[in-house]
C-alpha cells in the first residue's frame, strides 16, 4: 500500500471527511511531510471506492460548492488494520535489531 | 469573487477537462472546491504544482479506466468463457477447409491453396486459447 493511501485511510479511520478536510488532516498526521493535492487526492479517493473501501457517507453545499464526505466501510477497516499490523512488525524488528547492534562495533 | 479568481477557477476547469467524462462528472466541482480552497490559504508557487498534479492525476486515472475496460472486455469474450468451446469450433473449421481446399484442388482450381492461410490463423489462434486455458 502507498503511503498516500495509507495515510487517507487513517485520515477516514478518525470519522467521516470531505476533501479538504482529508488533506489537512494528513498534513497534520504526517506532521506537515504530506501535503496531497486534489489531483492526488481524487484519483486515490475514485480508486479506493472502487475497491469498496471507503464510500459516500453524505454531501453537503457550503458556499454554493459541493462537499462530498468520505467514510470507510468495513473491508476499509479491515484493510488498514492489516496494514498497520504488517508495518508494525516491521518497526518492531527494526528497533529489536537496533537494539541488538548497540555497543558492537561498527 | 474576484477576477483572479474566477481566472484561475476557469483554468482549472480547463484542467479538469482532461479527466475521462463519468470522473469529472463525479468528481469535478468537489475538486475545484478544494482547489479554490487550497488557493486561498496557499502561496503562488503551489498553484503550478497543483497544476502538474492535476495533469498527473488525469494520466492516472485514463490508465486506470482504460485498464479495467480491458480486464472487463476480456472476461466477457467468448474464447476466455468457453475455452474449449472455441478450440474445438477452431479445429473444426480447420479440417472443414481443408477439405474444401482438397475438393478444389482435385477439381484443378489451384488458388483453393489460398484457403490455406486461413486454415493457418485459426490453428495459431486455437493454440493460443489452448496455452491460455492451460496456464489459468
Amino acid at each position: 500500500m502507498q503511503e498516500a493511501t495509507f495515510l487517507i485511510l487513517t485520515a477516514l479511520a478518525g470519522g467521516a471527511q470531505h476533501g479538504y478536510g482529508i488533506i489537512a488532516d494528513v498534513e497534520e498526521i504526517s506532521e506537515r511531510r504530506v501535503r496531497l493535492r486534489a489531483g492526488t487526492l481524487y484519483a486515490a479517493l475514485d480508486r479506493l471506492r472502487d475497491d469498496g473501501l471507503i464510500e459516500v457517507d453524505r454531501e453537503e453545499i457550503v458556499d454554493s460548492r459541493l462537499r462530498r464526505y468520505y467514510r470507510l466501510t468495513s473491508a476499509g477497516s479491515a484493510t488498514l488494520a492489516e496494514e498497520a499490523e504488517r508495518l508494525n512488525a516491521h518497526v518492531r524488528t527494526a528497533l529489536s535489531r537496533l537494539q541488538l547492534n548497540e555497543g558492537m562495533p561498527a | 469573487m474576484t477576477d483572479s479568481n474566477a481566472r484561475l477557477e476557469r483554468r482549472y476547469r480547463r484542467l479538469l477537462s482532461l479527466y475521462p467524462r463519468t470522473y469529472r462528472e463525479h468528481h469535478g466541482e468537489d475538486m475545484l472546491g478544494v482547489l479554490m480552497t487550497d488557493a486561498d490559504h496557499g502561496e503562488h508557487r503551489s498553484r503550478l504544482s497543483a497544476a502538474l498534479d492535476l495533469m498527473r492525476g488525469a494520466v492516472l486515472v485514463h490508465t486506470r479506466y482504460w485498464w479495467e475496460m480491458r480486464t472487463a472486455a476480456d472476461k466477457g469474450r467468448l474464447a476466455v468463457r468457453h475455452p474449449l468451446f472455441v478450440i474445438r469450433l477452431r479445429l473444426a473449421v480447420a479440417l472443414w477447409l481443408c477439405l474444401v481446399t482438397a475438393l478444389l484442388c482435385a477439381r484443378g482450381d489451384w488458388w483453393g491453396l489460398a484457403i490455406l492461410l486461413f486454415v493457418a490463423a485459426h490453428l495459431i489462434l486455437a493454440g493460443r486459447t489452448a496455452r491460455r486455458y492451460r496456464s489459468r
